[in-house]
């Protein structure tokens, strides 16, 4: 019975099992393992966001620091009755919208970064692709030039649009997430989402051009 | 989108939905508006090609830089910015208070009003003559310069004097003498000498004669505070009736 209770306990539950708003509170107690529990869960996340926005890993990382310090020091705002998750990509997104107006622009990719990112050819997933499955290497070859393509479309479009696209569509966060990261209403998010795919085909067209 | 006819600006709206997984493609419609089947082919190439992102590896070590810097977070100091600073209850019930003193003291200070400054000026006034120690007070009266620093424990004095004895002198004086008082300018905070000469003589007989039994304990205390905290000139002065020292004329500015 005791062993049940105790299963029952928050304390005694593996930091991997506690919800985001447990650990939140925990961390607003001053738990650093509980805070350490929601970077390790949210990082990658909130990186790539970043990265796909800026296009600059070594500010991508400074953001994504400044992201989670934000959110360390107002875990208080938190409302732990909503999830956790857009909560945090509102700080990362405000965070890093903040920082490209600062810069006066909103970087353009240059190829030299795109090859240079995950998207690079050498780097794609299917580069262990033995000899011999040529159709299989012509396909991959096809698909990474498509996707930085697709990338470097991105880049041209309104920072919103382009946020939206990859929080729904990269990091599949539901349409409901999205509005509440973004703080707009789910209307607009419908809105942004519609015209940025539109967007991005039409830029797309024009790059292969 | 605005120049897309209805059919094909709904058609389209259901075709990202399905392509969302949220609903079905609008197959009539597709049957008959090549537009909009390229546009469902080209949208799903898109959406494919988003969708195969693939994440951006972490830097190494970035959870402990950023757990490093929780942690200098924590040690650091905290500096508490200043407009939280005010805006904390005790300051702000310390601000509500001197606003409170800062609106009450104009009020206090209109002439005319019953319990105000120039009749609660005139208390000490009154109980010097009343009080049989003053009599012993030993020097001539000289006017005091505003900056002696005997006189700048006078206001406080005063007040709590006037505090003690205001209500039923200023009920006792004659009408006549309150008029005349009040009646006199108002002298500017800068000028020097804040002393006036007040023909205290006939008024203070009055008032005197008419006040009630009641306050002669408290003009007692009142005599024995004034008596410590005036300057032995401007006390004998009070004493003898030819000067009056007002000593809220300093506070005030009068």
């Amino acid at each position: 019975m005791s062993s049940r209770l105790a299963e029952l306990k928050p304390e005694t539950r593996p930091l991997e099992q506690e919800r985001d708003a447990e650990l939140a509170t925990r961390s607003l107690g001053k738990d650093e393992r509980a805070f350490r529990e929601l970077v390790q869960r949210y990082s990658g996340l909130v990186y790539n966001i970043i990265y796909r926005m800026t296009n600059n890993r070594e500010l991508s990382e400074e953001m994504t620091q400044e992201a989670f310090m934000k959110a360390y020091k107002n875990l208080r705002t938190y409302d732990t009755a909503r999830p956790f998750r857009p909560w945090l990509l509102r700080i990362a997104s405000n965070a890093t919208l903040s920082e490209l107006r600062k810069r006066g622009r909103h970087q353009a990719t240059s190829l030299d970064e795109l090859q240079e990112s995950g998207f690079s050819v050498e780097n794609e997933p299917n580069r262990h692709i033995q000899p011999g499955h040529g159709d299989e290497i012509s396909t991959s070859l096809e698909r990474s030039e498509a996707s930085q393509q697709v990338l470097k479309a991105m880049d041209k479009l309104d920072p919103r649009y382009k946020q939206a696209l990859l929080l729904r569509y990269q990091q599949d966060l539901s349409y409901e997430e999205v509005a509440e990261a973004l703080e707009v209403p789910l209307n607009t998010v419908r809105t942004w989402l519609r015209r940025g795919l539109e967007k991005l085909r039409d830029e797309v067209k024009e790059l292969a051009i | 989108m605005s120049t897309l006819p209805p059919s094909c600006d709904d058609a389209r709206e259901r075709i990202l939905t399905s392509l969302d997984g949220k609903g079905d493609k609008p197959l009539t419609h597709l049957e008959h508006c090549p537009d909009c089947r390229a546009y469902a082919g080209e949208m799903a190439d898109i959406l494919g090609h988003l969708r195969a992102i693939e994440s951006e590896p972490l830097p190494d070590g970035l959870t402990d830089r950023i757990m490093d810097r929780v942690a200098q977070e924590e040690a650091a100091p905290k500096v508490v910015p200043l407009a939280r600073r005010l805006l904390s209850r005790k300051y702000a019930s310390i601000a509500a208070a001197t606003l409170l003193v800062a609106l009450a003291v104009p009020l206090m200070l209109r002439p005319g009003v019953p319990g105000t400054s120039q009749q609660v000026a005139r208390a000490p006034r009154q109980v010097e003559q009343t009080s049989p120690s003053a009599k012993t007070a030993p020097v001539k009266a000289e006017k005091k310069p505003s900056t002696d620093s005997a006189t700048e424990a006078v206001p406080s004095v005063a007040a709590k004097t006037a505090e003690q004895s205001s209500t039923s002198v200023t009920a006792a004086l004659p009408a006549d003498a309150t008029v005349s008082h009040t009646k006199k300018p108002i002298a500017t905070p800068k000028k020097a000498t804040p002393v006036r000469k007040v023909p205290a003589r006939s008024v203070r007989a009055t008032a005197i004669a008419q006040a009630p039994a009641q306050t002669t304990q408290a003009t007692d205390a009142a005599e024995q505070m004034l008596a410590s905290a005036l300057p032995q000139e401007a006390f004998a002065a009070e004493q003898e009736g030819d000067v009056y020292y007002d000593p809220l004329s300093e506070f005030v500015g009068f």
